[in-house]
């Protein structure tokens, strides 16, 4: 049955006229798990555990959409370091009404990269929810790579907690489909965990990105660093939430948040909203935010050497996908997405 | 050296504005808010037909209109309790000595009468729901500018320009505390600057609420006219009661073509205040608005001067500084629209807390297809002076047009102890460091008002930040 839930909620509301506050989404039927090809490297176990009972980024309703599914858990094993990626991928079915949910569990001293290659038919609905516990002195790199077909609507959302030490790398590539809704909440519960975002989109045509990323920072000396780069054209839409919240008690933490925006179309719309919420004395956090068209200054640079203004501005919109692809620890995945150097020929 | 020892900071010395007497021949309307009451304050005023059908329209609209789902709690207002109108038992007049002693002492006590003499050009000085003053220099009266009370102009020759402007801008169906003010508005000022004209000092309207339990809903409207400069000073205060006071001013800005109005306040409620005041202004080609904003008094704020610039190459800069202490909970900030080509905005505001206080910066800053080659500049800082405040940032920015420039930057942290460390080592004892460096945070304010303000906010800030070495 058809119903509407309200997902990526702004940590503290803002005026309603701006519509930000948060996210509309509507899903026909309960979801059915996709078929998920999975490659679990060595050190990892895969096993039936309950869900990890951590807030997400798009929150509890759609937890509560997703209850039912069966969650999917990776360990690593005390004392490992995996050599190669936990790989999960899919590509969607047409008409597709999915829900997975994946639970990954890090013991202390431990160290993994998970990469996730969502791609799907043109139509349909996926919802994928990330759940993780990093332990002490543990660390996740969480690659995720959204590229859902033109008329699909795909939700991604990612709920974690990192203790003592232990540090997530997270990295985002998002292109395509029609509606993507990413929530993502880590809550920074250990003295030194640290949380590093890694985001980059590219929308064309009709697509519409709703994003919510919240650091939540309780523990002391706590870390984050958010930073968001995209292109939107022709009519995208592009709604970035990021969240810095200092709880009293985080003496010591740092929070850094930056959004590069190039807008390439005059009926795209880009909205953003960076908060800092602040209840503890001893903290610091920065944001800021640029947004607008190509440097006038680098675009005459550019022709003068011979360039055309439209290859100026696709060599300067991959430059921004590119310059995240590149963080991505994982060569395989490097290779499928980054351009061959024939293709520049 | 006890180097881990916090800074107390005191309460504020409010003595200088928290002073009042028992106004007990002063007319009131019953609490609460009723289509009588209403109909009441309509006939209290004389009001044209329009005005009255606009109140009762305003009132409706009151009536269907939900509470803001976001922002501070208001829980403790109850508009069952509040008195709407309040008449002092006295005319408007043009000579201070001709107002009832009482009220003329209020304001000697706050410095209005003096300012007048040395720095302004003319002044308005509302008491509770009524102007009880209100006189312009006859140099400024002959270069053709209209400063008068808004229920005088209501009837006199500028009655078709109050009607085309009158919460044109901030309509009714705005917020619920629009139609508020709709509904039960009085006092407050008009002012007229024809094209052209640039008018040298400020003028001034001072807002004093003096009744327990009660509102003031002033209207002040602005209109400057092609060419034409002015700089507009607000100031406003109370003295504290235990019962909930509100504040539902609204000011609306028209500034023409190529004009500039400058629009400063320093706003000071006592801290049982409700001050959800409405604020706004329409920008035509090549004009310029200027909002200078020191907030420091009221319980409660929401509090956010929205510029719409509406004409090719019109401007807005906002600079403000606000200061939440112990039972302040200041929601500020400001809203900018960019709907015509080649506009810029530029936002830099401070926010302190302390003891308790809660600080909000909110902003919004939107730019529609209509306005390519536009820019906008947002900075905002924040200090926290303990560990039992709080201060948050929320700016929202709407981007709709490729060809704009659009930059904002953050920053959330305390006093660092470098800079104490190097100012003791210059043998200045901590709690002066601190002050000094409180006050130097707040330095965009101060440096855009008159000397004789800047020096009345750096006195608010040194009594905020007076304390010891606990």
């Amino acid at each position: 049955m058809e119903r509407t839930m309200k997902i990526n909620h702004l940590p503290a509301y803002t005026y309603g006229w701006l519509h930000l506050n948060n996210a509309d989404l509507t899903v026909k039927d309960a979801p059915v798990p996709a078929d998920l090809k999975v490659e679990v490297p060595v050190h990892v176990v895969a096993n039936e555990s309950a869900r990890i009972a951590v807030p997400t980024g798009a929150g509890d309703a759609l937890t509560d959409y997703l209850k039912d599914v069966p969650v999917l858990s990776y360990d690593v094993l005390a004392g490992s370091i995996p050599a190669k990626p936990l790989r999960i991928r899919t590509d969607y079915a047409k008409d597709a009404q999915a829900g997975n949910v994946i639970s990954l569990h890090l013991n202390a001293g431990t160290s993994l990269v998970a990469v996730m290659d969502l791609t799907s038919e043109a139509t349909g609905f996926a919802a994928l929810q990330t759940l993780f516990e990093l332990e002490e002195d543990s660390h996740l790199t969480l690659v995720q790579i959204l590229r859902p077909g033109e008329q699909f609507t795909l939700v991604n959302d990612i709920g974690g907690r990192v203790k003592d030490r232990a540090d997530v790398h997270i990295i985002h590539v998002m292109l395509g489909g029609k509606e993507v809704y990413q929530g993502c909440r880590v809550n920074l519960e250990g003295r030194h965990s640290d949380l590093k975002t890694d985001i980059g989109y590219r929308l064309q045509g009709e697509s519409k990105l709703d994003m919510n990323y919240y650091a939540y920072h309780t523990g002391k000396k706590t870390s984050c660093e958010i930073q968001a780069d995209g292109v939107l054209a022709d009519h995208a839409k592009k709604v970035f939430r990021g969240t810095i919240d200092f709880i009293n008690g985080c003496a010591g933490s740092v929070g850094d948040e930056r959004e590069d925006v190039l807008l390439l179309s005059d009926d795209v719309v880009n909205q953003t909203i960076p908060l800092i919420l602040c209840a503890e004395e001893d903290v610091e956090g920065n944001h800021g935010a640029t947004i607008g068209r190509l440097d006038e200054d680098a675009l005459f640079y550019a022709e003068s050497r011979g360039m055309d203004e439209a290859s100026v501005i696709e060599m300067m919109a991959s430059a921004r996908i590119d310059a995240v692809i590149k963080k991505i620890p994982d060569e395989t995945t490097r290779t499928l997405l980054l351009p061959k150097e024939d293709d520049h020929d | 050296m006890a180097t881990e020892d916090k800074t107390y900071v005191e309460d504020i010395d409010r003595s200088l504005y928290d002073f009042r007497f028992e106004n007990k021949d002063a007319y009131k309307v019953d609490e609460g808010l009723t289509p009588e009451i209403v109909k009441t304050i309509s006939d209290e005023k004389k009001d044209p037909a329009w005005m009255r059908e606009f109140r009762l329209h305003s009132l409706d609209i009151y009536n269907q209109t939900q509470m803001p789902d976001w922002g501070p709690s208001i829980e403790g207002l109850n508009m069952n309790n509040i008195v709407t109108y309040v008449r002092p038992n006295t005319k408007m007049h043009a000579d201070w000595e001709e107002v009832p002693e009482e009220i003329k002492d209020t304001f000697e006590k706050l410095g209005i009468p003096q300012a007048e003499r040395e720095s302004l050009a003319g002044v308005g000085a509302q008491f509770d729901s009524e102007l009880v003053y209100h006189n312009v220099k006859e140099e400024v009266a002959a270069q053709g500018i209209i400063y008068t009370d808004l229920e005088s102009a209501l009837h006199g020759p500028y009655a078709d320009m109050i009607h085309d402007h009158f919460m044109k801008l901030v309509p009714p169906t705005d917020h619920k505390f629009a139609a508020l003010h709709g509904a039960v508005w009085s006092g407050g000022s008009f002012v007229y600057v024809p094209p052209g004209v640039s008018v040298e000092i400020p003028l001034q309207s001072y807002f004093r609420l003096n009744a327990p339990g009660a509102g003031q809903f002033e209207h002040t409207l602005i209109i400057v006219d092609e060419g034409a400069y002015l700089h507009f000073i607000e100031g406003c205060s109370a003295p504290k009661y235990n019962v909930a006071n509100l504040h539902a001013g609204c000011v609306e800005l028209f500034v023409g073509k190529n004009a500039t109005l400058r629009y400063s306040t320093i706003e000071n409620w006592s801290k049982n205040m409700y001050n959800l005041n409405t604020k706004r202004a329409r920008v035509e080609e090549g004009g310029k608005v200027e909002w200078v904003s020191g907030s420091f008094g009221s319980h409660v704020s929401y509090l956010y001067p929205m510029s719409v610039l509406a004409g090719k190459g019109s401007r807005s800069e906002f600079t403000s500084v606000t200061f939440a202490g112990k039972g302040q909970n200041l929601d500020t900030g400001c809203k900018v629209v960019h709907n015509a080509p080649q506009t810029s905005s530029v936002v830099n505001t401070r926010s302190i807390s302390k003891s308790g206080g809660i600080s909000t910066f909110r902003s919004s800053v939107v730019v529609t297809k209509n306005a390519p080659e536009s820019k906008s500049a947002v900075s905002c800082q924040s200090l926290m002076l303990d560990t039992i405040s709080r201060s948050d940032t929320i700016p929202a920015m709407d981007i709709r047009t490729s060809k704009a420039d659009i930059g904002h930057e953050a920053r959330i942290g305390r006093i660092s102890d470098d800079a104490i460390f190097y100012l003791m080592s210059r043998g200045i004892a901590e709690d002066d460091a601190r002050a000094m460096i409180v006050s130097g945070f707040a330095d965009n304010v101060g440096k855009e008002l008159p000397l004789e303000y800047a020096i009345e906010m750096n006195n608010l800030i040194r009594l905020e930040m007076k304390g010891a070495i606990g």
